[in-house]
């Protein structure tokens, strides 16, 4: 029903478009052919202009004719140009950079007011020219310790893998890099995100209004691309830090036909372990993380190009010849962009990811992996100046290998059984532009998700509540036979209007699905946690969000402003009863449960664009609730990283073109911990006695850090060699925030005592050199 | 306790980089609960049941025993014990009939006011240990990260491959039971089901002359959950790659009210004690 109704929408503006002509191709940076995303072309005579997409592909209906087009992009000097239009067209511009920060740059209205104008609601993107001045923990540049200074994203805590979007648990973020999902996103135990900024271009978070060709997680989309190759001149890049170095080579292989990028990024804190004495038999110690990132951009012919990109990752823990432990993530992409014609853009992607570790000891061997191949098609059309039409197929085959236990010491070697699914999604969006004031953004997805054999199936007296008490048989699926279907529909819609010229009111409405689970007990997630997907028992997850936002610019767009508040309403949320043993649990069933949950909020975000000082400040106010019939008796409870106040302010004074002085304040709630109410005794144990899940809080977080870049100014005319130092302060005023507290016996008066946990106890300096040629 | 491995090694990298400060940190205190610690076993010593009270969070004075209460062991032959309070010690109330192998017990505490009862547990046998030996730890002649050399105990035993099998480890030295959680381990054969289990007990090292006994019992699925939580919480140093704390519930529940349980765990096992001169 509701997919006619969309049709309805777009089939009148199609009758009425038939006398148009399309100006179409790709934006591109002039500097090194970068496609530039989201980058917006404007034609006065016809009033209307469009974005481009994320392969830097645009295309504009208009009336034949002469059109005065104005294409603009942040960070780009504007360029005007005048084009006879009598038929269809193609047209790839390319923009200048415009120096130096965004100082002087001639910016349009049009690229400036996008928060205002667009149909995007919850939409933060990054640049990583501002992502690399914020300061940084060991002088890290992190795109992901970024966002959660955005407001909506949190944290359980310093140290933590992952993000927390508006109340979701973390594997309720999509994360991709390059269309590849990323499993975990964090190296170092989660002191560092996996995302190396040398080879980002672009990052993009979704935390609402989440269109229609996205699917598969609850709370967020993070979009993370890679950076396309320098097509002009060879290029090099890279910087020597405290904790790693980093060095990145790009160029063309054709001249603006063919061009690649490899970038490469390792620790070195393990190099000193040779230095050990001998007799502490640390010297075959292993201790470090390394990514390696490679893309390749071929133009084979005005409607065709390819691209390959491949990412690989990988976390190293080797203590001597006695453990062992070691886990990461592998990608790889292969797109190819076709133009039909100049309203018609199709992507297809063949998307390998996969996430594995490995813990060896001298008793055993322990091996999981998740496997994913994914295949999209993706057409987007743009029907006519009012309307652009988004639609495809998407398809992915799970291979799931929880656990294998081999060269097994104590018995044979062991597996839990692998687990087989299929997902799959067939969606329809279109964005359209009703008149001068009101936008359009409504789409469906249809998403199913089949589970298929071999595997082994528990069978339970009460099928409702599978527990190890009323456990009765395992019965085995054979290979190819299903074992559950679950799918539905999955309704997207934002609109926008416009009050004014520089303020508008948005309201957005999305459906989720996801039918893939993290299966994780812990405070933050660990490397060996581990994924599991929909079955008889374990059901998706479903949420609806609705967001009502008022955006507003201010003094000719130095400054926007935005409020948005939202609720979701979760079903199907899985949560683990008290004292879940999940490590090698054959019947993840018995050790979950699902309940309710609720998130709901509000968000306030003012930024500072342009001038000598950037930045912005976000507060979000927001709770996260949870209900589980089995879990606190069935009374509501707070999630684990409900944190109902965040308050992030960042800035970045650059008074000259030499010296940019950051610094970033954090705020937040602390988050929920379970607290003891009594102890007793018990076999000469003192055992505390804790109360209802997270009854209790940590104290308040808070932090500030700062950081200055010095850039030496150019000392020859044509100089190719650019370098700059970064000094950064972490924790500057040396706060002890607690990550926890927990409780113990003191040896020596024998009482009970409070203990607070700090992730860091002190500040932590640290240096980088960046450079580039 | 046992601890994970791999949360050992979390915990390892992350002492690098993290602090603990002891802080004031107040909590609410929770009204009293009657605890329960005690078992039905084959072994005459072992076989008893003591009642006491919890305290608040911070008190460290000396445990409240619960005493006056009417405590029933039954069996599933339908047979029951009433049990009779020691007048010399009070909360303490000794169980005359000795456990048999195979056969499930229940424990029935009745208050002025309410009445506690657990599920029936069945008694398992505790496989015996293959052999307990002193020994001086090497592994190829070369230095083990993080232990140092010097005599350590060594046992074995075969874990029964028709059974699943819980057990308890505990050490004593001269006759005395070590309080701390390091000497307190639980396991399960999931991986390790009928094959022979070597271990370094404790992979604590002894001094000359000191009289090691280990004590192993089996235990229920319950039994094992329970102290298997118990140990993780006790053993907790506030690491993000922990479970977060939870309430534990015993296994007597009151039969009118859900919400409202005894503290601790009633047991049912079979105890073995096996003995070492450390010469």
């Amino acid at each position: 029903m509701k997919l006619i109704f969309c049709l309805l929408l777009i089939i009148p503006s199609v009758l009425f478009a038939q006398n148009k002509v399309t100006i179409s191709g790709y934006l591109k940076d002039a500097s090194n052919g970068e496609a530039l995303i989201g980058a917006s072309v404007y034609s006065d005579e016809a009033k209307s202009g469009t974005a481009s997409n994320t392969f830097g592909f645009y295309s504009l209906s208009v009336q034949p004719g002469t059109h005065h087009l104005t294409v603009s992009y942040i960070g780009y000097e504007t360029q005007k140009l005048v084009l006879q239009v009598v038929a269809n067209r193609t047209q790839t511009i390319q923009l200048q950079p415009s120096g130096v920060g965004m100082k002087g740059a001639d910016i349009t209205a049009q690229a400036e007011k996008r928060n205002v104008l667009s149909t995007e609601m919850g939409v933060q993107r990054l640049d990583m020219k501002d992502v690399k001045k914020i300061p940084a923990l060991l002088g890290e540049v992190d795109v992901v310790r970024t966002i959660q200074l955005l407001p909506g994203v949190s944290t359980v805590g310093e140290g933590a893998t992952g993000f927390n979007v508006r109340g979701g648990n973390i594997d309720q973020n999509l994360i991709l890099l390059d269309d590849a999902p990323i499993y975990s996103s964090s190296h170092l135990f989660g002191f560092f995100s996996i995302f190396n900024p040398d080879a980002v271009k672009e990052t993009k978070l979704m935390k609402g209004g989440i269109p229609a060709n996205y699917g598969g997680r609850l709370s967020s989309v993070l979009d993370v691309r890679q950076k396309d190759g320098n097509n002009k001149k060879f290029a090099a890049s890279g910087g020597i830090g405290s904790i790693t170095s980093r060095l990145t080579l790009e160029g063309p292989i054709i001249k603006d036909k063919a061009s690649f990028l490899i970038s490469g990024r390792r620790s070195y804190a393990d190099l000193f372990f040779p230095l050990a004495p001998a007799s502490s038999g640390l010297r075959g110690t292993i201790f470090n993380f390394y990514d390696l990132n490679a893309k390749l951009n071929i133009t084979l012919s005005e409607k065709d190009r390819l691209y390959f990109s491949a990412y690989k990752g990988q976390d190293n823990f080797k203590l001597a010849d006695f453990v062992e432990f070691n886990w990461g993530n592998t990608t790889s992409t292969l797109r190819w962009n076709h133009v039909y014609n100049s309203r018609l853009f199709c992507n297809t992607s063949l998307i390998y990811s996969k996430y594995d570790y490995l813990l060896g000891t001298d008793f055993f061997k322990w091996t999981s992996a998740i496997n994913n191949t994914h295949l999209k098609h993706d057409y987007t059309l743009s029907l006519n100046q009012k309307n652009t039409l988004s639609f495809g197929v998407q398809g992915t085959y799970y291979n799931l290998d929880p656990g294998r236990v081999t060269e097994n010491r104590f018995g044979p070697d062991q597996a839990l059984q692998r687990k087989y699914g299929y997902e799959h999604a067939v969606y329809i969006n279109n964005e359209q532009k009703v008149n001068a004031r009101l936008s359009l953004n409504y789409g469906l997805r249809a998403s199913g998700f089949a589970t298929v054999g071999r595997r082994f199936e528990g069978q339970y007296s009460n099928p409702n509540l599978p527990t190890e008490d009323n456990f009765l048989r395992q019965d085995t699926i054979p290979k190819g036979d299903l074992v559950s279907y679950y799918g539905g529909l999955e309704p997207r819609f934002s609109a926008t209007y416009l009050l004014t010229d520089v303020s508008s009111i948005k309201i957005g409405y999305n459906r989720m699905k996801q039918y893939i689970h993290l299966v994780s007990n812990t405070t933050a997630a660990v490397p060996t946690d581990i994924y599991t997907i929909t079955d008889r028992y374990i059901k998706p997850t479903n949420a609806d969000q609705l967001a009502l936002g008022y955006f507003q610019n201010f003094e000719n767009n130095l400054y926007e402003f935005s409020v948005e508040g939202f609720y979701k309403k979760y079903t199907n949320l899985i949560d683990f009863v008290d004292g879940a043993s999940l490590i090698g649990q054959q019947y993840l069933e018995t050790q979950l449960r699902a309940g309710i949950g609720k998130s709901y909020g509000m968000e306030v975000y003012l930024r500072k664009t342009k001038g000598t000082f950037t930045g912005w400040m976000s507060y979000t106010y927001s709770r996260t609730l949870r209900q589980v019939e089995s879990i606190n008796f069935g009374r509501w409870y707070s999630s684990n990283y409900d944190k109902p106040h965040n308050f992030a302010l960042v800035g970045t004074y650059s008074p000259s073109k030499k010296w940019d002085f950051s610094a970033v304040f954090n705020y937040s709630t602390g988050r929920p911990v379970t607290l003891p109410n009594g102890v007793y005794s018990y076999y000469d144990l003192r055992i505390p006695v804790y109360g209802y899940r997270n009854n209790g809080r940590i104290p308040d977080y808070h932090r500030l850090d700062l950081s200055v870049t010095y850039t030496p100014k150019a000392l020859k005319e044509n100089q190719k060699y650019f370098s700059s130092w970064n000094l950064s302060v972490y924790n500057s005023y040396n706060r002890r925030n607690a990550y926890s507290i927990f409780f113990r016996v003191n040896e020596d008066t024998g009482k009970t005592e409070a203990v607070r946990l700090s992730i860091f106890g002190s500040f932590i300096p640290s240096i980088t050199y960046n450079f580039n040629f | 306790m046992k601890m994970n491995p791999i949360i050992f090694l979390f915990a390892l990298a992350f002492s690098l980089v993290s602090c603990q400060d002891v802080v004031q940190f107040q909590v609410e205190e929770l009204d009293p609960k009657i605890v329960v610690e005690g078992q039905v076993s084959n072994n005459p010593q072992d076989n008893f049941i003591r009642l006491t009270y919890n305290q608040d969070f911070y008190d460290s004075g000396a445990v409240k025993p619960a005493a006056g209460l009417m405590v029933t062991v039954f069996d599933d032959l339908g047979n029951s014990e009433v049990l009779v309070e020691t007048p010399a010690q009070s909360g303490f109330y000794p169980i005359k009939t000795l456990g048999v192998i195979g056969r499930s017990y229940s424990l029935s505490i009745k208050t002025a006011t309410n009445e506690y009862r657990s599920e029936f547990q069945k008694l398992m046998p505790k496989a015996p240990l293959n052999y307990l030996f002193q020994h001086e730890y090497t592994v190829n002649n070369r230095p083990i990260p993080f232990i140092p050399p010097g005599q350590y105990a060594l046992f074995g035993y075969t874990d029964d491959a028709t059974t699943k099998d819980y057990s308890l480890f505990r050490l004593a030295i001269n006759d005395t039971l070590l309080k701390d959680l390091n000497f307190f381990t639980v396991i399960e054969d999931r991986f390790i089901n009928g094959s022979t289990v070597d271990s370094i007990a404790f992979g604590k090292r002894f001094k000359p002359g000191e009289k090691v006994t280990i004590e192993h019992r089996s235990l229920s699925k319950g039994a094992y959950d329970f102290l298997n939580q118990v140990g993780a919480q006790l053993g907790s140093a506030g690491s993000p790659f922990e479970v977060p704390p939870g309430p534990i519930r015993g296994n007597l529940r009151n039969v009118a009210d859900k919400e409202d349980y005894c503290l601790g765990w009633f047991g049912v096992c079979e105890v073995r004690r096996d003995t070492l001169l450390i010469r």
